[in-house]
């Protein structure tokens, strides 16, 4: 599978208002529960994964990827984005403030592991979050990330 | 040959981008390793030479040898995960 199968436009949403990590975490499952991605049950085990192990998510500067075990609730292998108006602090002190949040949940270990490479070489660049934290348009954001998974 | 685990808590979403980022340090290194994914839970009763993870995770872990943990800060940086595994396989004598 390639990001972009996982990464699908009406997956992808700009410039969300939210008031806290918390929020940014149900706002980026929201768009998992309305494409049937995931059932709605998923969304709380994401927010209990980060109070029970601490903001580990934060996986890069200015870049959270909330996610919960298969059994919580996915339905099918995918991924969405948002990027916030105002960042967020999740408490990770090398990571915060974040501005894009992306939600993963995958069907099995395997599934997904091509998506994950390229996010890895996406996620690589140093400017890249900034440059989606700024895009104003869901054709901007997959622009970017077409343009950095190509380049590897 | 040596045997790594990334770890996360689930062993399913930062620890695969790990894996995948260990797995280019090794090449870049010149090291033979094999590189699995696990949670904190699951990785109880494996046997692995280094285990790479995040501070956050340490309490987690104090059950594993201390000598076989290899912290990072970022899951993305490439450079970084190479550098500090560089750093390690020279204490373990794996390169010069």
């Amino acid at each position: 599978m390639k990001l972009t199968d996982l990464l699908r436009p009406n997956l992808i949403a700009v410039n969300v208002h939210v008031k806290d990590w918390q929020e940014a975490v149900r706002e980026s499952g929201r768009l998992l529960v309305e494409d049937q991605a995931v059932e709605p049950r998923f969304v709380d085990a994401m927010i209990e994964v980060v109070k029970e192990f601490g903001p580990y998510i934060v996986l890069a500067p200015g870049f959270a990827m909330p996610h919960a075990k298969a059994e919580a609730g996915c339905l099918k292998t995918s991924m969405s984005l948002i990027t916030l108006t105002e960042p967020v602090e999740f408490g990770n002190p090398e990571n915060d403030p974040v501005y894009v949040v992306a939600a993963l949940t995958a069907k099995d270990h395997n599934e997904h592991i091509g998506a994950l490479s390229q996010l890895a070489d996406v996620l690589s660049n140093d400017t890249v979050v900034d440059e989606l934290a700024a895009a104003n348009s869901v054709e901007e954001i997959l622009a970017i990330v077409n343009s950095y998974s190509e380049e590897n | 040959m040596i045997k790594i685990f990334t770890v996360c808590p689930q062993g399913l979403g930062s620890s695969m981008i790990a894996k995948i980022n260990v797995q280019k340090a090794l090449e870049k290194l010149g090291v033979d390793g094999e590189v699995e994914t696990a949670g904190v839970t699951s990785i109880v009763g494996e046997r692995f030479d280094l285990l790479v993870t995040v501070e956050e995770l340490k309490d987690s872990l104090e059950r594993v040898d201390p000598t076989k943990l290899v912290f990072i800060k970022n899951f993305f940086k490439r450079d970084e995960i190479a550098d500090t595994l560089e750093a390690k396989f020279r204490e373990m004598g794996l390169i010069e």
